[in-house]
Formats: structure tokens, C-alpha cells, sequence
């Protein structure tokens, strides 16, 4: 590392690679919408007057328009992200108009030769001129190899931070850091037990965070924010956001202010979470009594299908005392050998304490629904429709099937049933239909529509 | 490879800080469960460990030595297509606090990566002499291409193209052979533990597909089913109990597998005049792309006899297990029997749909169908539930004559309906006889009478069949038949039964009011 502190004009300071080293605190604020803020305090030793310092393990997903340094008795003079990454290619590029070593071996003897060239161009091969010679590098495939004396400035191995600062007093300070960064994202995570004999559901939840910012983070402090933040903020918006915060880096109230109006999660524990990787963190372990599983079939308007529809599963829960991050639900059951198996996913929306959540597993292999019309008629002012439901079901249990069915449309009416209805909403009816073990009933209905 | 996978097995025990790391290399027993996700219309051709229409559900068997106090268990070799969220741990007395997924792989690419500073060696060869030298240097940078530092001075060892090579000390820490899965938990009494690992892997599925043999009768056929298991991922399962479930389940669009990218880039070299080179390097990627594209397809499919064995519930699913333990190889397919079902009733039926449409009141030839028609019923030889799937339809000889895709699950007591295709000999014209309004103009609505004619030139009597489409029109309605229909499918049905060479005509009238 020490290898990029070479150089530079003035001064230049190396400040130690990893944050956490010293008396530095890390600390990221992480959005689930793929955004970060980082706060990382460093201890900078400053000589008197203008120096240059770089700072190594920055985010290589920063935004750098959004960095702020600020410390003790130092100011910023200029600040540059450089992240233009070494490669071959890129040496040799930065090398047109310099001089190079060319080595190339004879491979009869396998002697060596040395020489120094000028690079003239790069564009697609490589033009030395050797003396007084001008020749394309390697254009009789033999083997060449080009040695450079240096690494050109800001080509580096690992993203980097410089900043010219001009320091009032010499002597090491800590020094705060921070910036937004992407590649950074969050989500919770809800791993479920089902046992639908005694209706329970045993919900182990988890902060899945994935690092993808290109750096590794060590012991910091993780909090979590999700909120409306996450869907409405476009750009302009979200800058103004960041701003606020930047500003309040310092651990300003203006910053907690903002963050009140969204839920926020603080880990009980230091995280390191290294780059590339998926890290999961335990944030609830709880058992959910009063567990439902019901069949749903919701017609969407008046029509006939060509073939039967399953039946939906669905879970009704109630939450008991904790709230519940929004996050996807996977849910587990026992086979008869006692085995877990995978039954079903679906997204959980930010429950409350002591709120109701509904979720849809997948659908019955057993129940169908077979929706025809019957007729429909175009009456005075409206519609009649006369809709036949045929409901089967080849469990070896009765199940009762909650059937929907919306659009009635204004002044929406009843003519006759085979099964009583209630009015679930102005436009929909709902019926609960037993449907006997291995058998099949049939709900026939007429309703007229008003225009 | 072989040495540093050695070095990796020797940092396998190590201490970080005050917590002891236990590491599990391997699972001491294991399960799978292959899935459809229901997502009828795709085939296991379509199997990726990104697509979400099939995946597996793997559960593992781990012993594990623990001390008391917090440790970090290693599961190594878990499925490198693993879905990390959807991993549960069972058998500690605390749950764990914290799971890892680490896929930092030990492969060319990330031992250059996290050797950026470190102190490596270039060994050169003389291209004459074969003696090699050994000179110290420090890597630069990886990710692009290497670029080393001898004394102070810069190559691209990947780039000159004399016969050179790196080597290092040691393995950084980290850096594993196989995908590892970790978890941070706190027990308080040491001991030997078992524990129950469960998790979603992606690259995994299955399908049903089925032969139908016909007999000489034309009154039943013999039915098989195969269950058709597929592994897409790297990783291989040994001696597994196999289960397979059949059923829509709910799944998310965005659940994947972290990718695993072991491959190292192509180096950034400077630019050269060797089309050749660049032109192999692409077609090296374009057929790693088409095996990755037939992978399903590329080994020979492993045909395991079984008998029939029945479907248990899972929840409102079906549960296959396979009767004996199987190894699933890592880009296998695999087919086991799962149904044979002799003298299955059936009934061939000719059927003819036709719909309203303005613009040709009146059309001849209408396409009639030909379906093989079965109802899942023990009287008629099956009443097993079927798994959406294919059925492939075969007549007395052997020969094959269609395919039909069943893209729906098929419960006891519902219809089989295989469509064989378009009917030889068998003629439907439509004509529209009679078009009224209804006298008043306010009144938008109309009456088209239709004149359907079916000629049945076969030497032998057919069941016929004719639906009538009324979808997309307001108020639609049979008003007047010559003969009384019946409901199908969501649609009015007549059905009449044809002698050799016979002409039948049918009359009705439907109400509806034009767009």
C-alpha cells in the first residue's frame, strides 16, 4: 500500500487502510434501496500547512460528489476519487510518449535483450520507436516483454481518496469522513415454520445485507433504515436527503429528525462484512399462535374459463408484539415423516404490533373453481349476468372455499342464489361454500349491474 | 489446484479472536426436493440457477463438535447455488445470531485478487534451456490483468508472451474450495451436535411428462408418467432421498442465487495485431454459453425402474418420494417412473369451436380437433393426481400421433383432455342464416342465427362436440336452439354422435350487442 504514497508535490501523508485500526469508528447507514451512507472517522497526521493525504478502503461504488472530510484544525484545499483501476492495458496507455524497457528473447538461445523504446501510439497495437527504428510491438509473435519504471498517478489497485488539506497545527487528529455510496443493500427476511393442524407458525427473521460496494467493511456499526424513502425518492429528492444528512454527520439531530419519520434498525453488534458478501443477521425469533389457512377463489368480473382454477391457499396471521420489517416470507412445513419442505413465498408488507397480515402460499392442487356464465344480458340500464361456480375438491377432508366476486358496478343486485351472500364491499359479494371430501358443489347466482 | 486445496483443508481450524471456529466439511447426510414453481409454459430447458420457475429445496444432516460459547461453524459444500435468505438451521438450543454466505472461491482469479501487495514469485523458463529463474515481486493489481512490480519495476506477466508463470506462498485467508455457509452461534454446554441445514437452491427442478399408448380397441390405453429430475448446478448429491412436489406454490421472481463468477477475466492487455487470439477467447465464451445453454440436455438421461408410488400431501401439494436413494449429479437429468395405469378408459371426441365474428359471418372448414378424453377417475382405470406436464399420445402400433401439454394439475375426479391435433375427413362449415335488430333503435342489441354443418367422411361413427365462444361480447346469450346445449368448459356445448358418412345440422341463435 505504501507503494502510492510516492510522489506526490508537497507532503503526503499515509492514512492507515483499514478505518477500524486505531481510534476510528465505521459506521454505515444503509437504505434498502441500494444506497449507503458511510461515516468513518480516521486519525490523520497532519504536518503543519498544505499536505496531501489518501485514504485507501473508500467504497469503489462512492458517489464522490456527496464526500465530505472534516476535522480539527484542518481544512480542504481539494479533494479527488480516483479510482481508475491498473491494468496492463491502462500502463500502457499512460505510457504514450514515455519511455519503456522492451526485453525480448531469442528463442534459439534463449538470450536476452534489452532495449529502450519510445511509445508512440496504442490504439489497436502498440507503435514503439526503438532508436531510430519504428516497430509494432510483438508483430513477429515472438515473446516481448515490456517493463515500465512506475505506475502512472492515479492508477491505482484499490479505490482511493486524495485530499490537498491545509492543517493549522501539525500532529495526529481524528478526522470524519463520510460519504453515500451504492452497492450496498438490505432486506429482511423471514424464514416460517408452518403447523396448520395446531395453527401456529414459528417466524425466525433475519437482516440480509449484501455488500457489493466493492470494499470490504470491518466492525462497524450497521443501522438499517426502511421507510417510503425507498420507493418515492428519485434522484433530485434523494439528494436533498443526502445532503441533510451529510451535513449532520457529525451525529447532528438534524439528522435523527430526518430519520424519525422512517423505521430504523440499529444492530446490536458490530458487523464486518466483507466485499461480495451476503451477510444475515438474527433480528427476531418468535412463535405466532392463531395461524389460518383458508381457500380463496376471487373471480375478477363476469366471465367463463376453459378450464378449472385452483383455489388459493391463504395464511392469515396475527402479529403478536413485535413489528414486522417488510421482507419475504418463506414458509416451511413438516412432511408425515417429519421432514421441513418448502411451501410457499410471498412479501411481507411493514406489519405493525398487533396487526393482521394475510399471504398467499400458492394454490391448491385439490380445490378448483370452475367459473361459467351462464348468460349475460343487456337489461335497460345495465347487465344481468348468470354465473355458475362449480367447486370440487379431491382432498379426503370437506373444505370450505371463500368465493368472491366483484365488479357489480353501481347499484349492483342479487336476483336469485342457491347460497346466501353477504356484501363483503358495495361492488363485491363473498360466499363461504363447503365443498364435501371427494366431491363437488355448485353455486348459480344471477345479479344485475346498473350502468 | 490439488496443493492449494490442500493448504485450504490445513487453515480449515483456526482461531479468530476468542471464537472458536468449528468447521463441517462436508454434509453427513442429505436430502432433495426438486420443485416446479408452477410457472406453467416454461420447460426445464429454461433451468438456470437464475430462473425461479424450478428450484430445489435441499436438506442437510450436520454433526458437529461444538464448544461452549459462541463459535462460528463452516458448512462446507453446501449447494454453490444456495439462496442464502432461505436458509434455516435447526438443532441448537440458541438460535444462531448471525448466517454468512461467503463464495469467495479459491480460483486463479481471487488468489491473484487478494495477493494485490503481497510478495509472490515469477518463475521464467528459457525457451532453449528449460532452466527456470525465480525472481521476488509484488503484485499490483489483479482484477485487470496482473501487473507485478520487480524492484521497483512494472510487467504484465499475462501479456508479453514469453513462458512465465506466478507463484505464492500461501492461500489468503478467506479463500475457500468449495461455497461455504456460516453461522455465529452460542451454545453452553460443549458437545456433539446435530444439525438439520434447509435451504432453497436454484439450477434444481423437475417436470411430469407422460405416454399414453393406445390400444387396438380405441376404448383405453395404458398411461405412464415420468418424473423428469434435473440438476443445473455444480453440485452433486450423493446418495440422496429424492422427493419431488407437485403444485402451484407462491415463489418470488427475485429470489436467486449469488452469483459465483470463479472465472478470471480475460486480462486487459495492451492492444495487439492477434486477431487470432481475441478470436478464440470469443469462441471459447460462445461455447461455454452453449453448454451452459444444452447443459440440461448433454448428459444421457439415467432411466431408474421403479413401479408406481403415490403421491403423500404436503400441505395442499403432492409429495413424490422416490422409492430408493439416488445420487443427482451436478448437470444431470434424470427420469424415474412414477405412474403405469393399464386399460385406461378414454373417448375420442371431435371438437369444433366456433366464435362470434362480425367480419366473417360465414366461414367453411372450421378446424375440428381431435381430443383424447379421459376423466381421473378409479372407474376409468386412474384417479391419481396428475402434475402439469406433457403427453405424448401413441396409437396401437407405436407410432407417435401428438403432443399435447397438460398446464395445469390435474386433481382426482377432473378431466384429462389430451388435444391430438386437426381432424382428417371431418368437415364444419358455419354460415350465418339470419342478422336482426331488435326494432328499437335505442336498443343496440342483435340476433344472429348461425347454420352449423358437420359432415362426418370417416367409415366409422364419431362423438362430436361443438363450442360456442362468447367471450368479448357484451351481453352474449343463446336465445333459440333446435337442440338444447349443455355447459363445458366455461362455454355452450352441443354434443351429437355421428354414423359413417353422415351430415348433421345444428341451428341456434345468439344475442349480443356488437362493439
Amino acid at each position: 500500500m505504501r507503494r502510492y504514497c510516492f510522489g506526490a508535490a508537497a507532503l503526503l501523508v499515509c492514512a492507515a487502510g483499514t478505518p477500524a485500526s486505531g481510534a476510528g469508528e465505521l459506521s454505515l447507514t444503509v437504505y434498502n434501496n441500494d444506497l449507503m451512507l458511510v461515516r468513518d472517522e480516521r486519525v490523520l497526521d497532519l504536518p503543519l500547512g498544505r499536505g496531501r493525504v489518501e485514504l485507501e478502503g473508500i467504497a469503489a461504488s462512492i458517489r464522490p460528489e456527496t464526500v465530505s472530510l472534516s476535522g480539527d484544525g484542518f481544512s480542504v484545499v481539494e479533494q479527488n476519487f480516483d479510482y481508475d483501476l491498473l491494468t496492463p492495458a491502462k500502463l500502457m496507455e499512460k505510457a504514450v510518449g514515455q519511455k519503456v524497457h522492451v526485453v525480448r528473447t531469442n528463442p534459439g538461445t534463449g538470450a536476452e535483450r534489452q532495449e529502450t523504446a519510445t511509445v508512440l501510439s496504442a490504439n489497436s497495437g502498440v507503435i514503439l520507436k526503438i532508436g531510430t527504428r519504428i516497430e509494432v510491438l510483438r508483430d513477429d509473435g515472438v515473446p516481448e516483454r515490456v517493463v515500465f519504471d512506475s505506475i502512472p498517478e492515479n492508477l491505482r489497485a484499490s479505490p482511493t481518496l486524495s485530499a490537498t488539506l491545509d492543517a493549522t497545527r501539525a500532529g495526529p487528529r481524528p478526522a470524519a469522513l463520510s460519504y453515500l455510496a451504492k452497492g450496498m443493500s438490505w432486506s429482511a427476511n423471514y424464514v416460517g415454520m408452518l403447523d396448520d393442524k395446531n395453527g401456529t407458525l414459528g417466524l425466525q427473521g433475519w437482516i440480509t445485507l449484501v455488500n457489493k460496494s466493492g470494499t470490504n467493511f470491518k466492525d462497524a456499526r450497521v443501522e438499517l433504515v426502511a421507510g417510503s424513502i425507498n420507493t418515492t425518492a428519485g434522484g433530485q429528492d434523494y439528494r436533498q436527503n443526502q445532503a441533510s444528512a451529510v451535513a449532520g454527520s457529525a451525529g447532528a439531530p438534524a439528522a435523527a429528525r430526518q430519520l424519525a419519520d422512517y423505521y430504523a434498525y440499529r444492530m446490536p453488534e458490530r458487523v464486518t462484512v466483507a466485499n461480495e458478501q451476503t451477510k444475515q443477521v438474527g433480528f427476531l425469533s418468535l412463535d405466532l399462535a392463531h395461524v389460518n389457512k383458508t381457500y380463496e377463489y376471487a373471480a375478477d368480473g363476469f366471465a367463463s374459463s376453459t378450464s378449472a382454477d385452483h383455489a388459493d391457499v391463504m395464511l392469515h396471521v396475527e402479529n403478536g408484539s413485535e413489528p414486522l420489517p417488510a421482507g419475504a416470507l418463506r414458509v416451511y412445513m413438516r412432511d408425515e415423516t417429519g421432514a421441513a419442505k418448502f411451501v410457499g413465498e410471498n412479501e411481507l408488507d411493514h406489519t405493525p404490533a398487533g396487526s393482521a397480515l394475510s399471504l398467499r402460499l400458492g394454490q391448491a392442487f385439490d380445490v378448483t373453481v370452475q367459473p361459467a356464465e351462464l348468460s349475460s344480458e343487456k337489461t335497460r340500464d345495465g347487465m344481468r349476468y348468470a354465473m355458475r361456480y362449480t367447486l370440487h375438491n379431491a382432498k379426503s377432508v370437506p373444505v370450505t372455499v371463500e368465493l368472491r366476486q366483484n365488479k357489480l358496478g353501481h347499484d349492483g343486485k342479487v336476483v336469485s342464489e342457491t347460497a346466501p351472500s353477504r356484501r363483503l364491499d358495495a361492488e363485491t359479494l363473498g360466499w363461504s361454500i363447503a365443498v364435501p371430501a371427494g366431491g363437488e358443489s355448485v353455486l348459480d347466482f344471477v345479479v344485475e349491474t346498473g350502468g | 489446484m490439488k496443493r492449494l486445496a490442500a493448504a485450504v483443508l490445513a487453515l480449515a481450524f483456526v482461531l479468530t479472536g476468542a471464537r472458536a471456529d468449528v468447521v463441517s466439511q462436508a454434509p453427513d447426510g442429505v436430502s432433495v426436493t426438486f420443485y416446479y414453481g408452477g410457472k406453467h409454459g416454461s420447460t426445464l430447458a429454461d433451468l438456470s440457477v437464475w430462473s425461479f420457475d424450478y428450484f430445489g429445496f435441499v436438506s442437510e444432516t450436520r454433526v458437529v463438535d461444538l464448544p461452549a460459547g459462541e463459535s462460528t461453524i463452516r458448512f462446507r459444500g453446501v449447494a454453490s447455488s444456495l439462496v442464502p435468505e432461505s436458509v434455516r438451521v435447526e438443532g441448537l438450543p440458541k438460535d444462531a445470531i448471525e448466517q454468512n454466505f461467503d463464495y469467495d472461491l479459491l480460483s486463479p482469479g481471487s488468489l491473484l485478487d487478494r495477493s494485490i501487495g503481497r510478495h509472490v514469485h515469477l518463475v521464467r523458463t528459457d525457451p532453449k534451456t528449460g532452466r527456470q529463474t525465480r525472481q521476488d515481486a509484488i503484485v499490483r493489481a489483479a482484477s485487470g490483468g496482473a501487473v507485478i512490480d520487480i524492484g521497483g519495476k512494472l510487467e504484465a506477466p499475462q501479456c508479453g508472451g514469453p513462458p512465465e508463470r506466478l507463484e505464492f506462498d500461501e492461500v489468503p485467508a478467506g479463500l475457500t474450495a468449495t461455497p461455504t455457509f456460516s453461522i455465529r452461534a452460542n451454545v453452553a454446554a460443549a458437545g456433539r451436535y446435530t444439525l438439520k441445514l434447509t435451504y432453497i437452491a436454484m439450477g434444481m427442478g423437475w417436470s411430469a411428462s407422460y405416454v399414453a399408448r393406445i390400444h387396438p380397441d380405441g376404448r383405453t390405453l395404458d398411461l405412464l408418467g415420468w418424473i423428469t429430475l434435473a440438476n443445473d448446478g455444480d453440485t452433486s448429491f450423493h446418495d440422496a432421498p429424492v422427493d419431488v412436489v407437485a403444485g402451484n406454490l407462491d415463489t418470488n421472481e427475485w429470489d436467486h442465487a449469488v452469483p459465483i463468477d470463479t472465472n478470471m477475466p480475460p486480462p486487459q492487455c495492451w492492444p495487439l495485431e492477434d486477431w487470432e487470439a481475441t478470436l478464440k477467447r470469443e469462441a471459447w465464451l460462445r461455447r461455454l454459453a452453449e453448454v451452459r445453454q444444452v447443459g440440461v440436455y448433454s448428459s444421457s438421461p439415467v432411466t431408474a425402474v421403479s413401479s408406481d408410488f403415490d403421491a403423500r400431501p404436503l400441505g395442499d401439494y403432492k409429495l413424490y418420494s422416490l422409492p430408493e436413494r439416488t445420487t443427482v449429479a451436478a448437470h444431470q437429468t434424470k427420469q424415474v417412473r412414477f405412474l403405469e395405469r393399464r386399460d385406461v378408459a378414454f373417448e375420442r371426441m371431435y371438437a369444433g369451436e366456433v366464435a362470434i365474428d362480425p367480419d366473417r359471418p360465414s366461414e367453411a372448414d372450421q378446424p375440428v380437433i381431435v381430443e383424447y378424453r379421459m376423466k381421473n377417475e378409479r372407474a376409468d382405470g386412474l384417479g391419481v393426481p396428475l402434475p402439469a406436464g406433457t403427453i405424448s399420445l401413441q396409437d396401437g402400433e407405436g407410432r407417435f400421433i401428438g403432443e399435447h401439454t397438460l398446464d395445469d394439475d390435474t386433481p382426482v375426479g377432473a378431466p384429462v383432455v389430451a388435444d391430438a391435433g386437426g381432424a382428417l375427413d371431418v368437415f364444419l362449415h358455419r354460415r350465418l342464416v339470419a342478422s336482426q335488430k331488435m326494432g328499437d333503435p335505442r336498443d343496440k342489441r342483435v340476433r344472429d342465427t348461425f347454420e352449423i354443418t358437420v359432415r362426418n367422411g370417416k367409415p366409422v361413427a364419431i362423438p362430436f362436440a361443438l363450442y360456442q365462444e362468447l367471450w368479448g361480447y357484451e351481453g352474449a346469450r343463446i336465445v333459440a336452439e333446435d337442440r338444447p346445449h349443455g355447459m363445458d368448459r366455461g362455454l355452450p356445448m352441443w354434443s351429437f354422435n355421428l354414423a359413417p358418412e353422415e351430415t348433421a345440422r345444428l341451428r341456434y341463435t345468439v344475442e349480443y350487442v356488437p362493439p
